[in-house]
């Protein structure tokens, strides 16, 4: 996290999908994860997906988070370099548009 | 649909203060009991369903017409906003902002056409924009509506309204690289 940097997540199109465990004592968790077609919790532990914005403010409540897969599209005049790369992790195929985010992959599957 | 931000049929009568559109006003019983006003005045129940009537007819000529003078095409749109992003793409052209276009393989798939893209010739087609496409779909989860106190509760309430937050917010926004 600390190599991503908040600015290169805010001057960004960012979208992930995630498992997470909030701390328990995290009294209004922020991640939303679907139960059906209508509701919509936020609960201590789940896997959904996310904004960047999001991924950094449970970042900020101390979330554990498993990084799935996800798109991270630099803005344009972030001046981030960008690469395409497909990276693959538990059986799933991953489109990184950042090396960032493959290096952010690469740390949580040697975790 | 095209109406500005839910405007009340009234409302939308009053946009046209030099016609005679004026909504007509019934008693809050006979919004309930129409079917009596019908039988004791048939004559104000005949001339409220047709004002409303007139009312509705008018602007969506008006829409009509607005629609052709700015896209050409003769037709009621489906909603303003569709009219409205088309005439502010328009105005980025026109002051040299351009307008973005996210990448679509050969260009044969567009964003407007999703349920297009998501088949077999459109996913080959689409370049890598399917393939995105999933995670910024399944990040929108709209706006987090959320009562955290329930029952009575003594003390004092503070409701803060963040006038044009959304817009604020995407003002920061930038076209991707």
């Amino acid at each position: 996290m600390e190599s991503f940097g908040e600015e290169r997540i805010l001057k960004s199109y960012t979208a992930l999908k995630i498992k997470f465990v909030f701390p328990c004592t995290v009294q209004y968790p922020n991640l939303p994860v679907r139960l059906d077609f209508t509701s919509i919790i936020f609960p201590l532990s789940g896997e959904t997906f996310c904004t960047g914005t999001e991924f950094l403010l449970a970042m900020r409540l101390n979330c554990e988070i498993q990084l799935l897969g996800g798109v991270h599209i630099p803005f344009q005049n972030s001046l981030i370099q960008k690469e395409t790369r497909v990276a693959r992790t538990e059986g799933r195929e991953i489109l990184v548009v950042d090396p960032i985010i493959s290096s952010l992959i690469d740390d949580y599957q040697k975790a | 649909m095209l109406s500005p931000g839910g405007m009340s049929l009234k409302a939308i009568g009053g946009l046209y203060p030099s016609l005679p559109l004026k909504k007509i006003e019934l008693s809050s019983d006979c919004y309930k009991n129409m079917d009596v006003l019908q039988k004791e005045d048939p004559g104000l129940f005949k001339a409220y369903a047709l004002q409303d009537a007139k009312i509705v007819l008018w602007h969506a000529l008006e829409v009509q017409n607005s629609h052709y003078k700015f896209t050409g095409k003769y037709s009621i749109p489906v909603t303003l906003s569709s009219l409205a992003s088309f005439y502010l793409e328009e105005e980025l052209v026109k002051k040299g902002t351009g307008h973005y276009h996210p990448k679509t393989g050969n260009g044969l798939i567009s964003l407007r056409n999703i349920p297009k893209m998501m088949t077999p010739a459109g996913v080959e087609l689409s370049g890598d924009l399917h393939e995105y496409l999933d995670y910024f779909l399944g990040s929108y989860h709209g706006g987090r509506n959320e009562s955290y106190l329930y029952g009575v509760v003594k003390g004092t309430f503070y409701d803060y309204d963040l006038p044009g937050a959304y817009p604020t917010a995407m003002s920061l926004l930038d076209y991707p690289a």
